[in-house]
């Protein structure tokens, strides 16, 4: 499996989503200040948190070369909306992340498949200058099909 | 090999148990032992994903570790993990937070705020728990032989 195909699926589920998920989104190395200096929100920030890349033990990496087939990871879907404007607003987007990500879910992508391992969870938001950020945390698994 | 038979059932049980309280508090120590602290909020370094980042280690001396079950335990500070770790038993339910009125601004830095990324140090350690417990368990067995 490639990182780069797990990214681009996750990445075009969200861009395609409906509201109440977020219609703009900031992604690693691409500034949202192209809405806008301050950035209109709200929008939605992904950081990637980690990938374990693994291979299963059907086919166990060696020492002729490793075949990486599986990756276990997780990614952080912040909500980045106005500070002073109440919580409400921002826990819609982030229910909504949640329930377009919901446990189970199959994506998928060129060469294989992933599933999401749990129900994200939306942590408690906090105050970021003229922001209020509520992180949702999302856990994936993919194998190669 | 040890060889149980009936006779020795409650034996085998307290030994069954003493394993399992090990396993518990091995894997819990060293996640928490792993999760390092370097230089850099502000100054002196850059943020290292995985890691809680220091200045004048505010941050750093704000974990609490709080241990709910057989014993009732509440320490904090850098170090507060190794006592709570080290009195966990099986089954026991432990909580590890950084923040508060000694540092209200973990979260920021945990998930990332002002254009710095998080570093998520939590999540990518809490990633790593099955490897935790599989050594746990890996020296466990090594004990029994």
């Amino acid at each position: 499996v490639k990182t780069v195909d797990i990214r681009n699926a996750i990445k075009a589920l969200l861009l395609a989503a409906p509201a109440p998920v977020p219609a703009r989104w900031s992604w690693p190395n691409v500034e949202p200040t192209s809405d806008g200096n301050p950035p209109l929100r709200p929008y939605a920030e992904v950081t990637w948190i980690s990938a374990d890349r693994q291979a299963t033990p059907e086919r166990p990496e060696t020492l002729k070369g490793n075949e990486i087939n599986r990756e276990v990871g997780q990614f952080s879907v912040a909500i980045v909306a106005e500070r002073g404007a109440g919580e409400t607003a921002a826990l819609d987007h982030a229910d909504a992340i949640a329930a377009l990500l919901f446990a189970g879910r199959r994506i998928t992508f060129t060469g294989g498949a992933l599933r999401i391992a749990k129900r994200p969870d939306i942590r408690p938001g906090f105050p970021d200058g003229p922001d209020w950020r509520v992180p949702v945390i999302v856990r994936y698994a993919a194998v190669a099909t | 090999m040890t060889t149980y038979t009936a006779a020795t059932l409650p034996e085998w049980a307290a030994k069954i148990e003493a394993i399992l309280d090990a396993v518990t508090a091995q894997a819990t120590a060293e996640m928490l032992a792993d999760i390092k602290v370097t230089p850099g909020i502000n100054r002196g370094g850059g943020r290292q994903h995985g890691t809680v980042p220091r200045d004048l280690g505010a941050l750093a001396r704000s974990l609490q570790s709080t241990l709910y079950g057989s014993t009732s335990l509440n320490q904090e500070g850098v170090g507060s993990h190794v006592l709570v770790a080290g009195a966990m038993k099986a089954g026991d339910t432990a909580r590890f937070s950084w923040g508060g009125a000694v540092a209200p601004y973990a979260a920021a830095v945990h998930y990332g705020a002002r254009g710095v990324p998080g570093t998520f140090w939590i999540d990518v350690a809490a990633a790593k728990w099955p490897g935790y417990v599989a050594h746990a368990v890996d020296r466990a067995k090594a004990a029994l032989r």
